[in-house]
Order: C-alpha cells, then sequence, then structure tokens
C-alpha cells in the first residue's frame, strides 16, 4: 500500500503559503495601537499594551456588563484593536459591579469585588478633569451634576462652593460624570492614565 | 490481514450516530442562542426591565429577550453573573472553563500568563483534538452545522451544472494558522477574522445583545464561500482550527476500519462523494481529517465502514494502512471547460474578494463607501446659546473624516481660543446611528489641515444618539470665516463616517492574493488521486 509522501510541489507550496502566512500576521500587527480620547478600557485593566496581549477576544466582559457600557472593535478596527472591549463614558459610564472582572479568563481584568474600597484601590480607568472654560459652575451657574452622578462622592470628587467640582486623587475614570454632564461638549471627561503610572495590578 | 486496529469499541454507522450527531449539533446551537439570553436575564436587573432602556443599552432585540427570559426564570440571584458565560471560543459552564487551544496558544505567544483553570479547560479540549480527531468539527462546530445546511443548497445547484467547484490550495489553512500564531508575536490577533466559528457565537450573542455587524458579515463571507466556491471549503481548506486538529489529530483513537472479514472489492466509489470533508474513506484511517460522522459507512452498499474507539497497538513503525475495502482507482478527472473556467474567474473576482475577509478591503481600497449620513449641526445647549452669541457661531468649512472621504458642512464652533467645538450627527445610513468615536480632519480655508477626535454624545442626556462632539484644537494658521445668522439649523453631510484602519487590508489582501493565486493555479490542472 502506499505511503503517503507529499509531492515537492505540494512540499514548496506548503512552505511557500507559511511563510505568505508568517508574512501576513506580521504585517497585520505592525502599527501602533492606539484608542481616542475619550475611549476608556474596562475596569482593572491594565495598559493598553498588556492589555491586548492578555485579551483573547472572547467577548465575555461585554456579555455580564450591567451598565451596558462595554463595546467591541468592529473586526476593520485592525488586528490589535479587533473584538476588544473599550467603552466611550460619554455614552455610558462603568457603574463599577466589577462584574467583568470576575468572567474574563486571562489576566486582562482581575477579579474584583465592587465595594467600595476594593473598587477605589484597584479600579483605575482614568481621571476626570473639569473644563473650566466649558464648565457651567465655573461659569456661575450653579450645577453639580457631576456630584451627583458619581459613585463616590466624597472620595472622588467633592464641590466647593458655587458647586465647583474639583476631582480627587481617587477618581477610578468611571465616567459617570462626563455621560450625566449636560454641558455639549461634556465639561468635565475622563482621560486614560499613563500606562503603569498609577495602576500596576493588585497584590498577588 | 490483521491490523492492530482490532480491539476496542467499535460503533457501528446507522441511526443512532446520525441521531447524536444531531442532538450534538442541535445542542451547541441552542446553548449558543439561549447563553445570551441567560446574561441578559442576569444583567438586565439594573434596567428594571425597561424595555426603552433595554433596547438603548443593548440593541433592539434585547428587551423581546430580556421578558422572555424574566417571565420564565423571574428575578436574577444577586452577585455573580451566570452560570453559563461565554460562547465557543472560550466558555465557562459552572466551574469549568473550556477555551479554545488557539486562544491558549496566542495567549502564551503574546506573552500573557494563562492562569491552571485557563489551561486546564484548554487542555481538555486539546485531550479531544488528539483521541477524536476532527470530532468538534463534524459534532459540535455550529459553523460545521450552518455550513451542512447550506450544502443542502449547493449540492443540486451543483448537479445541474450552475456552480463551480474549485479548489482551494491544501496549504491555505496552514498559512492561516501560521499567521494566526504569529500575528501575537506583534501583539495583534487575527483570531477573530480566521475562525468561522468564533464569527458564529459572537453573532448569536449579537443577536441579542447588538454590535455584531461585523462577525455576521464575516460568517456570511465563510457561507458565501460554502455556497458558491466549493463544498464546505471553510471547513476542508480555510478554518485554521481544522487544521490545527489535523495535526493533533494525526495519532488519534479514533479510527475506521471496515466491517470485520468484509472485503471492498467492487470500487464503487460512493463512500468518495458521501465524505463531507472530501476524503477518501478508504484511506481515512491515516487521514488525521477524518471527524468520525460514518456517512461513508451509512453509504457503503455492501460493507459497513465501523468507528473503532481504541488505540492503535502499533504507534510507531510503518504507518498503519490497514484498509483495503478495494482496489484503489483513480479518481475520475475533472474536466476544465471554458465555461467552468469562465465561471470560476467571474466568481473569483466576487467571492474570492469576499471570502478572504475582503470586507475589510472595502472601506480602506477606495471602494464606494457605506452611505452616508445627513444632519444637523446646532448649538442649542439648554444653558448656553442666545444669550452668550459670541460663544456660538455656525462656520463653513470643508472637513475629510479620516479615511480620506470629503464632506463640507457647518460645524459649530466656539471662538474661545483656538478650539472650536464641533457638533455633527452620523448615521452610516438612515436609522442606523454610528456609535463609535469618530475621527475628523478639518481642512480649512488656508489648506491647514486639524486632527480630532470626536466622541459620541450620551443619548441619555443629549438629544440624539450618534451625536458627535468634541473639541478640535487648532493648530497652525486657519482662517475660519463665521457665518452670521442663526446658529441653529445648519445642515452637514458627511460621506462614509467610520472608524476604519487601513491595517486590515495588509492581511486582507495577502489572502485574497494567496486565494485567488491558489485558486487560479490549481483551476488549471485537473487533479489526479496517485
Amino acid at each position: 500500500m502506499s505511503t503517503h509522501r507529499p509531492s515537492r510541489r505540494v512540499v514548496l507550496s506548503s512552505a511557500g503559503l507559511l511563510v505568505v502566512g508568517a508574512a501576513m500576521g506580521g504585517c497585520g500587527s505592525a502599527g501602533a495601537a492606539e484608542l481616542p480620547p475619550g475611549v476608556l478600557l474596562p475596569p482593572t485593566s491594565k495598559d493598553l499594551k498588556t492589555f491586548l496581549s492578555e485579551c483573547i477576544r472572547c467577548f465575555r466582559c461585554g456579555e455580564v456588563c450591567t451598565a451596558g457600557c462595554i463595546e467591541f472593535h468592529p473586526f476593520w478596527a485592525g488586528p490589535r484593536l479587533a473584538g476588544t472591549p473599550y467603552l466611550v463614558p460619554r455614552i455610558a459610564g462603568c457603574n463599577t459591579c466589577m462584574r467583568c472582572t470576575t468572567v474574563c479568563p486571562t489576566d486582562a481584568l482581575t477579579a474584583t469585588e465592587p465595594d467600595e474600597a476594593s473598587v477605589l484601590e484597584f479600579v483605575d480607568m482614568g481621571l476626570a478633569a473639569v473644563d473650566e472654560g466649558l464648565c457651567l459652575s465655573h461659569q456661575g451657574r450653579v450645577c453639580g451634576v457631576c456630584h451627583d452622578a458619581c459613585p463616590y462622592p466624597g472620595a472622588a470628587i467633592r464641590l466647593e462652593s458655587a458647586a465647583l467640582p474639583i476631582v480627587l486623587e481617587d477618581c477610578v475614570g468611571c465616567g459617570r460624570c462626563e455621560e450625566r454632564c449636560p454641558q455639549v461638549p461634556a465639561a468635565i471627561r475622563v482621560f486614560r492614565s499613563d500606562p503603569g503610572e498609577r495602576w500596576s495590578g493588585p497584590e498577588r | 490481514m490483521s491490523h492492530p486496529l482490532q480491539s476496542g469499541l467499535r460503533v457501528e454507522p446507522g441511526r443512532g450516530l446520525t441521531a447524536f450527531r444531531r442532538a450534538c449539533q442541535i445542542g451547541v446551537l441552542l446553548l449558543l442562542a439561549l447563553t445570551p439570553v441567560l446574561g441578559l436575564h442576569a444583567v438586565g436587573v439594573d434596567t428594571r426591565w425597561d424595555p426603552a432602556e433595554l433596547e438603548l443599552r443593548y440593541g433592539p432585540l434585547a428587551p423581546a429577550a430580556a421578558e422572555l427570559a424574566h417571565r420564565t426564570l423571574g428575578d436574577p440571584a444577586e452577585g455573580l453573573p451566570g452560570a453559563v458565560v461565554g460562547s465557543t471560543w472560550s466558555i465557562r459552564i459552572g466551574g469549568l472553563e473550556l477555551t479554545d487551544p488557539l486562544a491558549a496558544a496566542t495567549l502564551i505567544l503574546a506573552g500573557g500568563s494563562p492562569t491552571l483553570l485557563f489551561l486546564f479547560g484548554a487542555l481538555l479540549v486539546v485531550a479531544v483534538h488528539v483521541l477524536l480527531g476532527r470530532f468538534f468539527c463534524g459534532f459540535l462546530c455550529p459553523y460545521g452545522t450552518l455550513s451542512r445546511l447550506v450544502h443542502r443548497v449547493r449540492a443540486p445547484l451543483v448537479r445541474r451544472g450552475l456552480l463551480p467547484t474549485l479548489r482551494i490550495p491544501a496549504g491555505f489553512r496552514f498559512a492561516l494558522l501560521a499567521a494566526l500564531l504569529v500575528a501575537p508575536l506583534a501583539g495583534a490577533s487575527l483570531t477573530i477574522y480566521a475562525l468561522p466559528y468564533l464569527s458564529v457565537g459572537r453573532a448569536m450573542h449579537g443577536l441579542v445583545f447588538g454590535g455584531a455587524a461585523s462577525a455576521t458579515a464575516l460568517v456570511g463571507a465563510f457561507l458565501l464561500l460554502d455556497l458558491l466556491v466549493t463544498d464546505h471549503g471553510t471547513c476542508r481548506s480555510v478554518c485554521p482550527s481544522g487544521a490545527l486538529q489535523h495535526l493533533l489529530g494525526r495519532w488519534r483513537a479514533l479510527r475506521l476500519t471496515p466491517a470485520r472479514g468484509v472485503q471492498c472489492d467492487h470500487g464503487c466509489d460512493d463512500c468518495l462523494g458521501a465524505c463531507w470533508l472530501g476524503l477518501d474513506p478508504r484511506a481515512a484511517l491515516v487521514d488525521p481529517d477524518c471527524d468520525g460522522c460514518l456517512r461513508c459507512g451509512s453509504s457503503c452498499p455492501p460493507t459497513r465502514l465501523g468507528l473503532l474507539l481504541g488505540a492503535p497497538r502499533k504507534w510507531k513503525g510503518t504507518p498503519p494502512v490497514l484498509v483495503t475495502i478495494g482496489a484503489q482507482r483513480p479518481r475520475p478527472a475533472r474536466k476544465a471547460t471554458p465555461r467552468g473556467a469562465a465561471a470560476g474567474v467571474a466568481l473569483l473576482a466576487g467571492v474570492g474578494l469576499v471570502a478572504g475577509v475582503g470586507s475589510g478591503l472595502a472601506g480602506c481600497a477606495g471602494g464606494s463607501p457605506p452611505t452616508v449620513v445627513a444632519g444637523v449641526a446646532t448649538w442649542n445647549s439648554p444653558f448656553m446659546a442666545p444669550a452668550e452669541p459670541h460663544r456660538a457661531a455656525v462656520v463653513r468649512m470643508e472637513a475629510t473624516t479620516w479615511n480620506g472621504l470629503a464632506f463640507e458642512g457647518g460645524l459649530a464652533y466656539l471662538p474661545d481660543g483656538d478650539r472650536v467645538g464641533v457638533r455633527v450627527y452620523v448615521e452610516e445610513e438612515p436609522g442606523t446611528p454610528w456609535t463609535g468615536p469618530l475621527r475628523i480632519e478639518v481642512t480649512t480655508a488656508t489648506g491647514a489641515v486639524q486632527l480630532g477626535w470626536a466622541a459620541p454624545s450620551s443619548p441619555r442626556s443629549v438629544v440624539k444618539p450618534a451625536l458627535y462632539e468634541g473639541l478640535l484644537v487648532l493648530r497652525g494658521p486657519a482662517t475660519i470665516t463665521a457665518l452670521d445668522g442663526p446658529t441653529a439649523g445648519a445642515s452637514v453631510r458627511i460621506a462614509g463616517a467610520a472608524r476604519r484602519s487601513p491595517w486590515p487590508a495588509v492581511p486582507a489582501g495577502l489572502v485574497a492574493v494567496a486565494f485567488l493565486g491558489g485558486l487560479v493555479l490549481q483551476g488549471r490542472r485537473p487533479r489526479t488521486s496517485p
């Protein structure tokens, strides 16, 4: 009976295709991944590069998101970003229910309890910043909506007299304030923290 | 002739096996359909089951699904999400994590550290692949099920000569597998483009949760390939998971054997046509692609091929070519008719591009942009506006989206320092607002190009969904002419506004080239079996 032995043509063409495949993988991955400002990563994620290498694009975090804030990059966002989660706080801010962190099968998101102490310690999606040129309270119209929207008022944001918002160190960047800000464009916006600057993962 | 596979659990072809396969396939489809509904049940309580809120957060089908789940199951338990979370790619059932080995491989190659539970789940699947060969493809893969359905449409058309059958180069799926494993080294992931079952899972998830248009498009592209180009082309020649199972299942324990004491001596070739993976069952003992569906056995008139579950006694030495079911007869060479070739070329142009993940090309290669859009630029923040007329004005300027599509329109702006406030209303086509961030290039009258991001404003607090707003910081000399007059009602037209990266064009282009080239080359010479 025949011992099946591939012909030279088959071997060569397979090798060629392997090279093409490797090149495809390489080329497709060229270019840096970037997120525009105003776009955040889910809670407890580390910097973008680490996050993208640890996310296996399983879509689970979006499935359990009670705030409905986690969305996924479409496949035309490129091979780095496609299928990875993001949230735009202006559309929907995170309510820090922390469910996404409990279903993540890898270390991309780290399981965290939803109580205030854990969230304040471990979550750092970004830091809110107030644009005084846009903020209504700074224009002399008492507003304070951002403070009311904040899940951790007093710890993450406080109001000075005449409802001037002051963002505090403990702000986790959930973006509820940006979501609810009545001003257009939003006068308070969340900016992602610099990679590794504040968040380096919980102790293990 | 005695062979080392005499012992073991024997599975005969017949209704029992078919019923088992159907049960597996339907079970998987049901699981995929139910998982997102259960997921919605777990999270919907946060919306207090308000249909409008559900639709706003998740999508048009979410209210119905949530109501169904809520009525059937009542309020969900507090605390942790449901027992079944995930999809074909990675699923948690109770405390068990099941993960595609490719996911584990890409994670490790990308430099991530998998947890033990995660590795265990991946190894379980590897064990299935090693022991049973392509069992996953034939019995579990939801795409395989869809592909079988599509084949029922295709088969009669092929019989009437309406559809060609072209060959995709055999090495193509291995190339894709290689690409899949190389990409994570550079910090990217191609899995989402190449794995049909991943897209099926995502698409079914998106039916309830919304936002899976791209996955649905990919499934459509794969199914078109199967429908128009070749029988089960995706499963046979494209899917990298099939390639992985081919490699892992080389020494699998589940083997095809002939019924004991029966000799195939007439070479009717019936089993050839019966195999959905395009194998020769008479040689399938050594073919790692056999999924053990035993359709060949059912089609065999005198002989009944059977499955033997058991370890071969000889793992080394001569390859266990054990089945001599009949005289090896050369397969009839397919005639390459000019009509077939012409049809092939015509199809290549259309389907090849689509199937080669060509949809990624559409936005980048200058194809017709997804349609257009109308909108309003107004400056009517309830707290601002007419009281402070100097802060609001409507300008006319030309602008382009970052993928080079031009539009002209009015932008409301704040002549406050060097910043311009932008508000545009964007929808991809009427009725379907675009919800991602939008990158806008503004070309002012002096030709200076400004870049900026505009984020969609909140549908809950502002007037319309997909209303973009942002501040563009003007750099360099820019002259903006403010028009007098009311600030409301200026219209903005945007052609094809989308966040598109040019990068998918590169792999998609290579895939398309490799795909087309292979098809053309292989289509020229009709193949004969050795």
